[in-house]
């Protein structure tokens, strides 16, 4: 074996430019297939929220900033589950663009901030009363670079980022204001798009959203929020499963793309395999020499890729898709089934060009010169 | 007292073979018969298509007669699997090619190793200093690192008898072994083939269409249309 290997070797590097241009042409594919693993990784594991919460929209979950909803809506709802709701709370939800980058604003009142919305502060303090200021999640941190003290234009008004807050579901990537502010901002007159109801621990959730939903005549639907945030990000989730997919799929072609190689190579080198035969090498050894051979330039290719694919994810850190902003990361297994992946399919491919090759009689394969 | 005769090395009884080109059958060997005895040299001359090369590939178990029978050293190549033949070859032959058939991407050295390594019982590092013995022997230690396409025809061929001896064969097949070079070269590689069989007692078929060889050989064959007959003894 070590010396089909050191042989395989010198015949690799005797050909530099022909194997640099095998190794190249498998780079870009693994790094396409790992960067989207990772992607869909990280979608995977986002913080899906809270399953005691339940949100009243009044339109299409994925596209909530075009609802409307006022205090009275609210309020029936909330007699509508019996004393089963703790906490209500009014949101005003807007996509805001702030430079090149498009962004969820999120208006609640202050007190509820830390209660219902689950708004953990990291750093600074949040708004005051009657100022311009905002406070910023992690997700947007990341993705903007934005840091407590920046000042950000919002509909041509500059506001102040005062804190840093930790949120959970469709909350993780948002810019936050007090309500007050955004009704003059927006010029809301107390209308709303979303309403976070907490529903009593001692309740039995389902019960409490049927009897939410029965009493919205049309005016509301009502979402658990761990259910929202798996409607918002199934979209994506597929679209990144697609993906994946067509990346696994284009490495699987590596193996025809092999077998062709491989076939086209030794289509030239017939002579060679013939005389290794006269020398009585078996075929099966040869054919593993071949397939050793077509194997190393997947496995170089693959080194590469995977090398450039966590140079570029560590570069760029973080990458925003709708409301989610993921960090994507990739770990052994990914790495691994990359590798039997890219590895398999350039063996078996080889393996069958070169074991077809070398079924002809060692007088054909000499003579094809 | 008297001695046993030694068994011929080659014996071959009514071969035949032919060959399908398109629609017609070519005819390459008719009944040929040949018997060799251990340490012989034995020319085979004649036109080209005559059936020579037919018949040196068919004594090497490269391919398989149509009729008759064929024992080399023991084996029946006619009769052997695919894998005692790839045995065979490895422990009992030698192959001298016209066009050399030198691995390309691999140095002279290399290229003896890799016999040498296909024969078993050694590392690559072993089969490497050997190959660099054996082209020490030959007069090509100073061009063992070299590529095949960095060395001259005569030097390409004597590379090759270099790898054709390594593992010491008993029997060695030359296919027109000075048929693409120079006149010096010639006499360089035919008188090397001489010696091995002088010295090592090495039998040696050499098939050529240059009659100008017959004074190397024990024997000289004629092959004519498929059918061998004795032209000197």
């Amino acid at each position: 074996m070590l010396t089909v290997l050191r042989v395989a070797l010198a015949d690799l590097a005797a050909d530099r430019i022909r194997s640099l241009v095998a190794v190249v042409a498998i780079v870009p594919i693994v790094v396409a297939h790992l960067v989207l693993v990772a992607v869909a990784d990280a979608l995977a594991e986002a913080p899906a929220g809270a399953g005691r919460s339940l949100v009243l929209l009044s339109t299409n979950p994925l596209d909530p900033s075009t609802g409307r909803l006022d205090d009275q809506t609210v309020a029936d709802a909330v007699d509508a589950a019996g004393g089963s709701i703790t906490e209500a709370t009014p949101l005003i939800f807007r996509p805001i663009k702030v430079g090149e980058s498009i962004f969820q604003l999120r208006a609640a009142p202050a007190e509820a901030w830390s209660t219902a919305l689950d708004l953990a502060l990291l750093d600074g303090r949040f708004p005051a009363a009657a100022s311009d200021e905002v406070v910023i999640t992690e997700g947007v941190a990341a993705a903007a670079g934005w840091r407590t003290g920046d000042v950000i234009e919002i509909f041509s008004t500059p506001f102040t980022i005062t804190g840093l807050v930790r949120a959970p579901g469709t909350k993780f990537a948002s810019i936050w204001m007090r309500l007050e502010r955004a009704d003059r901002l927006f010029e809301a007159d107390g209308l709303f798009q979303m309403a976070s109801l907490e529903i009593d621990p001692a309740a039995i959730p389902e019960n409490v959203r049927q009897a939410v939903a029965a009493a919205a005549a049309g005016r509301y639907s009502t979402y658990f929020e761990d259910e929202l945030t798996e409607l918002q990000g199934a979209g994506l989730r597929a679209a990144s499963d697609l993906s994946v997919l067509g990346t696994v799929i284009g490495i699987a072609v590596l193996a025809f793309g092999s077998f062709n190689l491989t076939a086209i190579a030794l289509a030239e080198r017939l002579p060679d395999l013939g005389v290794a035969r006269v020398l009585g090498v078996r075929r099966t050894p040869l054919v593993g020499f071949v397939a050793l051979r077509s194997t190393m330039l997947a496995l170089a290719g693959y080194l590469v890729g995977a090398i450039l694919a966590t140079l570029y994810m560590a570069g760029r850190g973080s990458t925003t898709l709708r409301t989610f902003v993921l960090t994507p990361r990739l770990d052994a297994a990914d790495l691994g089934l990359g590798l039997a992946i890219t590895v398999g399919a350039a063996l078996i491919g080889s393996w069958l060009a070169a074991w077809r090759a070398a079924a002809r009689p060692p007088r054909e394969l000499v003579m094809s010169r | 007292m008297a001695t046993t005769p030694r068994p011929p090395i080659v014996e071959a009884r009514g071969v035949g073979k032919s060959y399908h080109r398109g629609r017609t059958d070519v005819v390459a060997l008719r009944g040929v018969n040949l018997a060799m005895q251990p340490g012989e040299l034995v020319l085979v001359v004649g036109p080209s298509g005559g059936g020579k090369s037919t018949l040196l590939n068919l004594v090497g178990g490269l391919d398989r007669p149509d009729a008759g029978s064929i024992v080399v050293a023991g084996t029946d190549v006619a009769a052997s699997s695919e894998r005692a033949l790839d045995e065979f070859r490895r422990h009992h032959l030698g192959f001298v090619f016209q066009f050399f058939n030198l691995l390309g991407t691999l140095s002279a050295r290399d290229n003896v190793a890799v016999a040498l390594a296909a024969r078993g019982g050694r590392t690559w590092r072993t089969a490497r200093r050997e190959a660099g013995g054996l082209l020490e022997d030959l007069g090509l230690g100073h061009r063992a690192d070299h590529r095949p396409a960095e060395l001259s025809g005569g030097e390409q061929q004597r590379v090759a008898i270099a790898r054709a001896i390594a593992g010491e064969p008993e029997l060695i097949l030359a296919d027109e072994p000075t048929g693409n070079i120079d006149s010096d070269a010639t006499a360089a590689v035919m008188e090397m083939l001489v010696a091995l069989n002088r010295d090592r007692g090495v039998t040696l078929i050499v098939v050529t269409h240059d009659a100008s060889l017959r004074a190397y050989a024990h024997r000289v064959l004629e092959m004519v249309d498929g059918n061998l007959s004795a032209t000197r003894c």
